[in-house]
């Protein structure tokens, strides 16, 4: 068990004019499950590998319990990872592959074997403990690798996009089986991923990483409801927040081609010039025909422009003015294509950003 | 130019195995279908079998009217976007893009000119524009499933079949790309036959989704009447995110009970039978008919998958809003919405009623 | 180990070992300036310090050369590089088809059929040169110029084989399958697609090829007797004296090192290992 920190960490590949990772501090206290959740190459893998001593700091210190570990090699800083590509040893069985951590310690035998089919179960791979890794799936080899590493019983746990290989149902169920065993060790564990589901769902904490910064660190439940940042805002969620550019000019809200009267009760929040205002799909609501506002929320007016049935809910994208906005409901909704709409917000359900850059946040991928 | 596409009796066999036995699969010119399977299922062997290139498989492809089964690959004017990309690493994008127009069946078509423009056409619609010298080495898994997509584009096929193109990409660029693909199959009227795995994909981009599960299709229709509809297990089963709960259930005197609860059953015989019901169809707190026991909480943001244990039995619940409130071990009320019940065979499988 | 000596420790090793590798063709070098007598009176390395350099044995070389000399090293030169050429090409499509179809003769699947090719190199050539000499008097192919080269591809084909057949296999099939829809027909994907990726194993058969038949002695010795003879040949007769010119020897090896070096030079921009990065996820 250990307490994780981090002090102003940066680092700077060979040859690379910009940091990967500029001199971000957090502090992870002992037990805790901490998902790093970022777009690719935001920094957020360097960082796991710094933890893990694979790459070295450029400038910054991190401390285990107090411990600077900085330039310890990773044998003796006592964590376990588990990798992306798996990195088994094709020459064994997965028994073995499982086993060969607690091996190397001369654990005893009748707990290895214990220890091992615990795990294996776990992750739903007790089938294939005799064969070896080589004809197995990918998904499968995924789970060998996390079991690798979860049999131990290090300080701390690191995990590099341990699910990625994974389809749909069986990530639902790793999610609740890595929690499981987070919760029965309470080890210090630290998860990367690109899949915002997952961090939503296992971390106690999630830290938000963008080009190489930290954009929050928070309780899933805050960043989900109170987001630091625009970009945060518009990465967690599926549909993602929809992200107005607007301007306030007496009492009311400039965007581009639309305008809407300022909701009572948002007045303070707002401030002169460019902002973004921003809210969820799930907690818009459409009112059919061009009704007169309401007081107690943003009023939209718009076109329809899409409706995409997914099953457990339907999306609908409105078209307000040039910008397009998406509608969440679990209902079994069908609108005409171009009906006219219009768009309830509650007041409380919006967030208001500054916009620095003067213009709107649209995103090339 | 556009045609339909119509496949027959194709079965793959790799050796003894026979991996996929497609009846039929047809798509009208312009379609957007989608193939949607789990990992094994034979997605891949289906496409590429449809492109020609397994000398193992058999079947009739008819494109267009014409029959192609015994075409070789490099005359059938399919283009296919592999899972794994396949860029020819030794080449520039640029010339990566450029390559299907070089081939000895159509250097002729165009000139040297006209090659390049189309070839900025098409670098410029999916943002290859800074890239287009660089080699497949240097670019990201975006930037490379893009190119591959391009030089898929750039001849301007009959055909379009894309493996799982965006299925590695995080989860931000996978559902940009999906948009920008569903935009450009508009535009070109090309008709495209996409495999994925994801549901979601398939509600997203489908006109019409195939489930291919184990070699085999289980059924063909829009992908929200195989979520409302599904005419086996199977199908149920794929389609819907979380997976569908599936439990015990018996008719009795046309009525069916299953968990405690029971609901009208016309025209059914007495017997087992096996009850899907849909984690969003589902509904925990307050009074309700049934107890249940919490088992786990899963917050999502906007929801949070419950596992309850209810007469023996667990199930997973997609609620409305968050579930802050509960926790594990907790007795809460289960409600089941009406006319949302799936009743199937046990044995053969087959769904006998829906909609109670 | 490496790291407790230290950069200026590893430097200092390096430069030893660099010395101790060199020191046989320095050797050489050294000695080709030398005159008969400073040969045999004892080891001197440094010239002017040890020893007067001179240039006899290069003039020697010189005279010698139109007879003798040339039409030897162009002789080694023509016919090591025609049968590495002819061994990396029909080895090329040996491997190719030996990594991507099945085949099956009775009980011999591709893996012993590669076996068959490669074991005729575990024979020792002593045993073989002699069957082929006794075949080349019956084709009247001794000392011919075809006769060397057929010998040396034969002696080659197996490791061009051996050595292609898994840079093949490393090619991902799915390559070939984009090319074949891109519209190419099956050897303009060989040759478009295949053989650019395979490169760094065309180029390393070939040097190995042009090395082994460069050496090579005992072909030579037992295959020629005139016109067809090679430069180690050259080399040896001139060493079969009661009191051999030490110092043409060693001018003559000197010569006899440019050719492969060339080679080596000239391929090298081949022998990148990155080739097939980014072809597939």
């Amino acid at each position: 068990m250990s307490r994780v920190e981090l002090r102003s960490v940066s680092k700077r590949y060979p040859k690379a004019d910009d940091l990967a990772v500029k001199q971000i501090s957090f502090e992870i206290p002992d037990g805790e499950l901490v998902v790093i959740l970022g777009p690719s190459g935001c920094g957020k893998t360097t960082t796991l590998r710094m933890l893990a001593g694979l790459e070295g700091v450029t400038s910054g210190e991190i401390l285990f319990d107090g411990k600077p570990v900085q330039d310890t090699p990773p044998a003796a800083r006592n964590i376990a990872m588990a990798f992306e590509n798996y990195g088994l040893y094709e020459q064994w069985d997965v028994f073995d592959n499982i086993a060969y951590p607690l091996r190397l310690r001369s654990v005893p035998d009748a707990q290895i074997e214990s220890s091992v089919t615990g795990i294996a179960s776990g992750l739903g791979i007790a089938d294939y403990l005799g064969q070896r890794p080589g004809a197995l799936s990918g998904g499968v080899r995924q789970r060998i690798g996390l079991a690798r590493a979860l049999v131990r019983d290090p300080s701390v746990f690191l995990l590099d996009e341990p699910m990625s290989h994974v389809d749909a149902d069986g990530r639902n169920d790793m999610r609740l089986e890595i929690r499981r065993i987070h919760e029965r060790t309470g080890a210090t564990m630290v998860i990367v991923t690109h899949d915002q589901e997952d961090a939503l769902m296992m971390a106690d904490r999630i830290l938000i990483m963008n080009e190489g910064g930290i954009e929050q660190y928070d309780t899933p439940r805050q960043i989900y409801d109170a987001p630091a940042t625009a970009f945060v805002a518009g990465f967690v969620g599926e549909p993602p927040m929809n992200i107005l550019s607007v301007s306030r000019s007496g009492d009311s809200l400039d965007g581009a081609g639309f305008a809407a009267s300022i909701p009572y009760g948002l007045d303070a929040a707002l401030v002169p010039g460019r902002q973004l205002v921003a809210f969820r799909p799930h907690l818009t609501r459409i009112v059919s025909g061009p009704a007169a506002g309401a007081a107690g929320g943003l009023v939209l007016t718009g076109q329809v422009y899409m409706v995409e049935p997914f099953g457990e809910r339907t999306i609908v994208t409105v078209q307000v003015g040039q910008t397009r906005v998406k509608v969440e409901s679990r209902a079994q909704e069908s609108y005409d294509l171009d009906s006219v709409v219009s768009l309830l917000v509650r007041t409380e359900d919006l967030h208001v950003f500054a916009d620095p850059a003067g213009s709107g946040r649209g995103e090339r991928f | 130019m556009t045609a339909e596409l119509k496949v027959s009796e194709l079965s793959v066999t790799y050796g003894d195995v026979a991996a996929v036995r497609i009846d039929e699969l047809s798509l009208d010119a312009g379609e957007f279908g989608v193939l949607l399977g789990p990992s094994g299922a034979g997605k891949t062997s289906s496409l590429k079998a449809i492109a020609g290139l397994l000398p193992g498989a058999a079947g009739a492809v008819h494109l267009g009217g014409r029959d192609i089964s015994r075409t070789a690959p490099e005359e059938r004017d399919i283009a296919m976007c592999f899972e794994s990309y396949a860029l020819y690493p030794h080449l520039t994008v640029r010339k990566n893009l450029e390559f299907p127009l070089r081939a000895p069946r159509r250097v002729r078509e165009l000139t040297a000119q006209e090659r390049r423009r189309r070839v900025d056409e098409v670098a410029d619609v999916l943002g290859l524009g800074q890239l287009l010298e660089r080699r497949p080495a240097q670019l990201s898994g975006g930037q490379r499933q893009r190119v591959s997509l391009g030089r898929a584009l750039v001849r301007r096929p009959t055909l379009l079949l894309l493996d799982e193109p965006i299925s590695h990409l995080d989860a931000k660029l996978r559902n940009g790309m999906r948009a920008e693909l569903k935009r450009m199959q508009r535009d070109m009227g090309v008709t495209t036959l996409f495999a994925t795995p994801d549901q979601g994909e398939a509600f997203a981009l489908g006109d019409r989704v195939f489930v291919l599960d184990a070699g085999e299709l289980r059924q063909v229709g829009e992908p929200t009447e195989l979520y409302l509809r599904p005419s086996n297990v199977r199908v149920a089963e794929l389609l819907g995110a979380p997976r569908i709960n599936l439990v015990d259930g018996e008719v009795r005197g046309q009525r069916v009970t299953v968990l405690g609860l029971e609901r009208p059953a016309e025209g059914l015989r007495d017997g087992p039978v096996l009850v899907g019901l849909r984690p969003a169809d589902l509904t925990v707190g307050g009074h309700r008919e049934l107890e249940a026991a919490v088992v786990a909480v899963q917050p999502l943001g906007n929801a949070a998958i419950v596992t309850v244990k209810v007469s023996g039995q667990t199930l997973r619940v997609l609620t409305q809003g968050a579930f802050d409130e509960w926790q594990v071990g907790d007795a809460v009320g289960l409600g089941v919405r009406s006319g949302s019940l799936l009743l199937f065979d046990p044995v053969t499988t087959m769904c006998v009623k829906a909609g109670i | 180990m490496m790291s407790k000596l230290g950069a200026w420790g590893r430097r200092l090793f390096l430069l030893v070992w660099v010395v101790f590798a060199l020191l046989p063709a320095y050797w050489a070098l050294s000695t080709s300036f030398k005159r008969q007598v400073d040969i045999y009176n004892g080891p001197k390395m440094i010239p002017f310090v040890d020893f007067t350099p001179t240039l006899d044995a290069w003039q020697r070389l010189w005279v010698a050369s139109q007879s003798d000399f040339l039409p030897k090293l162009l002789n080694s030169f023509v016919f090591s590089a025609v049968s590495s050429l002819i061994a990396v090409v029909l080895g090329a499509f040996a491997a190719y088809g030996l990594a991507r179809f099945e085949y099956r003769y009775g009980a011999y699947r591709n893996d012993d059929i590669s076996f068959l090719i490669v074991s005729q190199r575990i024979m020792p050539p002593i045993v073989s040169v002699l069957a082929l000499y006794v075949v080349y008097v019956q084709l009247r192919a001794l000392d011919t110029a075809w006769g060397m080269i057929l010998a040396f591809t034969s002696m080659n084909l197996p490791i061009a084989v051996y050595l292609l057949r898994s840079f093949f296999a490393a090619i991902p099939e799915e390559l070939e399958q984009a090319a074949a829809l891109d519209g190419y027909p099956a050897v303009l994907r060989l040759v478009r697609v295949v053989f650019p990726l395979a490169a760094p194993g065309l180029a390393s058969a070939f040097m190995l090829s042009f090395f082994f038949a460069w050496n090579d002695f005992l072909f030579a010795l037992m295959l020629t007797f005139n016109k067809a003879q090679t430069l180690p040949l050259y080399i040896s007769s001139l060493s079969a004296q009661s009191q051999p010119e030490w110092a043409l020897i060693a001018a003559v090896g000197m010569i006899a090192l440019i050719p492969p070096v060339v080679v080596t030079l000239v391929l090298d921009r081949y022998m990148s290992k990155q080739v097939l990065v980014g072809g597939v996820r």
